[in-house]
């Protein structure tokens, strides 16, 4: 998560510590990537609109502009993706191919806990939630 | 590194307009801003272009939605009228074993995401040199 946003966007993410279950605010931008082989879940990115929109300005170059809630929610897909690739580069054998679905944008809007596995990165006190559904792809990324 | 009239056309296939736009933004770093990018959301929308444009150079997506990347090199590589065209496959699933895949199905050569410009130089130099080395056999 670190590099690929460092990479594609110049931003420095910190990663926090969570002691307790993490929430996510109803009000952050949020996309689901489906994990389909050789394991099954899903993977979620959650980020609050002021950090998306630095991501996606800093990504397309803009500068006074604000970009579109378009450009921004794709920016958001192809970042869950590229994350998500990575994730599974490292847990998955490289004999083994590995399938991703097409990100979505989950079903419920509100305030909700983040389900499963959930890892959180701040840059200026603006966070961005990673989160691992799935009993069998938790255990891989816990190995 | 590439002789610069070896590719001037360049389809840069992918459903997401930010990928679409950092491979564009890398390949034109990489030497070629003055080359001709046209851009497809699919594979359909991609194979639709080539009935009616030379293309020099494909860079594909895998994931997307109406026809993949996969199937998109699979049409390629079996139609005799564009079957030489190169394909560079970008995607987030790259690993070795989806790699030697794709080269078995005629891809040039395949990416994993992020690509930096770096990365897109040394690919398309060794794509443009592989090329240019079997024109001459």
């Amino acid at each position: 998560m670190i590099t690929v946003v460092a990479d594609l966007a110049f931003i420095e993410l910190e990663e926090q510590r969570q002691d307790a279950q993490v929430t996510v605010p109803a009000h952050f931008w949020k996309m689901r990537l489906p994990v389909v082989h050789p394991l099954e879940g899903d993977l979620l990115l959650a980020a609050e609109p002021d950090l998306l929109q630095e991501i996606t300005r800093n990504i397309y170059g803009l500068d006074a502009e604000q970009p579109t809630s378009d450009h921004e929610l794709d920016t958001l897909a192809e970042l869950l993706n590229t994350i998500g690739g990575s994730l599974m580069r490292v847990i998955v054998p490289s004999t083994v191919k590995y399938e991703l679905g097409l990100p979505v944008v989950p079903g419920n809007g509100g305030k909700s806990e983040a389900p499963g596995l959930s890892f959180v990165f701040c840059s200026e006190e603006r966070r961005l939630i990673f989160s691992i559904v799935g009993q069998n792809l938790i255990s891989e990324v816990m190995k | 590194m590439t002789r610069s009239n070896d590719i001037n056309t360049f389809l840069i296939v992918d459903d997401s307009i930010t990928a679409r736009m950092i491979i564009k933004q890398c390949i034109a770093i990489a030497g070629f801003r003055d080359r001709a990018f046209i851009e497809a959301r699919n594979g359909e929308e991609a194979w639709q272009i080539l009935q009616h444009v030379k293309v020099d150079m494909i860079i594909t997506d895998l994931n997307m939605p109406v026809l993949d990347g996969r199937m998109l090199l699979e049409r390629i590589k079996t139609t005799p009228a564009v079957s030489s065209t190169q394909v560079i496959v970008v995607t987030s699933t790259a690993n070795p074993a989806q790699e030697a895949e794709l080269i078995g199905l005629g891809a040039s050569a395949v990416m994993g995401k992020p690509v930096s410009p770096a990365e897109v130089y040394r690919t398309l130099a060794d794509v443009n040199r592989n090329g240019r080395e079997r024109k001459n056999d």
